[in-house]
């Protein structure tokens, strides 16, 4: 066809391996059946089908040592359930990358804070991978993830690991039950246990919307600017190409515009509830 | 593509022959009514939105965009047949 494929046409992937996150969790690697993977900026998604069932938005959370994407995905419905049980060598497609993902030149010089609930520290897995880096580049690194109990939390072995490479990472549950010792409720409230310089940080956060309404507010009551403080929005979305309009959201088309927006440009739009 | 009359209803359908075009009929629309009349003469396009939609042909609702067979990625052909519209109607 002139001009290249449909951009709604997906190009196969094989499924590399499967790793188990959680019971309704898995990460899969995904390599393209041919040639290379495109590039990718972290925060940006891509377009995943289930063959016969559908097509998913999932954000990349990294890149694997063989090349390929890794991407991990809850089951919440047909499409999710079938990616999660897809087994190594099965065939799913891939369009994209797609979106605007999370300004990291702008994080040189200044303290970050990365704020993650759940499943929300999939996107930003590859920014803290940029971050430290260039750890040099950066002021202090403070990690927040929330998770609803101790054994939901999401990639342990990478927090451990940024850990030894020098972020400051607090992990924080609703729900403690018996063995846990570390900090309980809102991530929020760990703003107050971490060390940043309010007007020289940039944050990061991504979560369910209210968790991130929440922690930009209180970034930005504690003196960091609205222009300084990224949150990456989940709408529902069908074409991924601004065509359809399924993600739009006021002006702007998430798809494109987004995931990511500034705080300063998203905050008025958050109100408005998705139809 | 054109104005038929069928089942008491001017719908915009493929016609058959020139003669099963919906002259001589109208239709009388409010809210929450419809009824197909006798028109005054021979109008053919005399006649308000039907049911049916020029749009179904500019853009199709549902169109098969590519087939997927294990790693083999197949576009469909666009199912795009010669259609001539008469007595298209703004709404
Ligand atoms: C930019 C972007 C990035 C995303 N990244 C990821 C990712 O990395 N991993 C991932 O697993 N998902 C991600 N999502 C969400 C994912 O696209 C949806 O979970 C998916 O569309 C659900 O489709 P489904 O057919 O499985 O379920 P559906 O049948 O569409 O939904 C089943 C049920 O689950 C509910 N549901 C749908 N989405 C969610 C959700 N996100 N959380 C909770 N309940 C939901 C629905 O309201 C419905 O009740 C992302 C979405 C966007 C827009």
């Amino acid at each position: 066809m002139i001009g290249g494929p449909h951009p709604m046409t997906p190009a196969p992937y094989r499924v590399r391996s499967r790793r188990p996150d959680r019971a309704d969790t898995v990460t899969l690697t995904l390599e393209p059946v041919r040639g290379d993977c495109p590039p990718f900026r972290p925060g940006q998604f891509t377009m995943l089908y289930a063959p016969g069932v559908g097509e998913i938005a999932v954000s990349i959370s990294g890149r694997a040592r063989s090349g390929g994407y890794t991407q991990t995905i809850r089951a919440v419905g047909a499409v999710s359930a079938a990616l999660c049980g897809k087994r190594p060598g099965d065939v799913v497609g891939v369009r994209g990358p797609y979106g605007r993902g999370w300004d990291v030149p702008a994080a040189a010089g200044l303290d970050v804070v990365v704020v993650a609930g759940g499943l929300g520290l999939a996107p930003l897995r590859p920014l803290v991978r940029a971050l430290l880096r260039e750890r040099p580049r950066h002021g202090r690194i403070s990690v927040i993830a929330g998770s609803r109990a101790p054994g939901l939390l999401l990639y342990p072995q990478d927090l451990a690991r940024w850990a030894r490479q020098g972020a400051d990472v607090r992990v924080t549950v609703d729900h403690p039950g018996h063995t846990w010792r570390g900090p309980v409720g809102l991530v929020t409230r760990l703003l107050d246990r971490i060390v940043f310089e309010p007007r020289r940080t940039c944050a990061f956060v991504c979560g369910p919307e209210p968790m991130m309404r929440a922690a930009a507010a209180e970034l930005v009551r504690r003196g960091v600017a609205p222009g300084r403080v990224e949150l990456s929005l989940e709408r529902n979305m069908k074409c991924a190409v601004t065509r359809c309009g399924h993600c739009q959201l006021g002006p702007l088309f998430v798809c494109e515009d987004g995931p990511v927006l500034r705080y300063d440009r998203a905050a008025g739009l958050l109100e408005v509830r998705e139809l | 593509m054109g104005p038929v009359v069928r089942e008491r209803v001017i719908r915009f359908e493929e016609v058959p022959s020139a003669d099963r075009l919906a002259g001589g009929w109208t239709d009388v629309q409010e809210p929450g009514r419809y009824r197909l009349a006798e028109g005054a003469d021979e109008m053919i396009f005399s006649f308000a939105a039907s049911p049916d939609s020029a749009k179904r042909y500019t853009q199709p609702p549902r169109q098969t965009l590519f087939r997927m067979r294990g790693e083999h990625v197949e576009e469909a052909e666009p199912d795009a047949p010669r259609v001539a519209l008469l007595g298209v109607r703004a709404t």
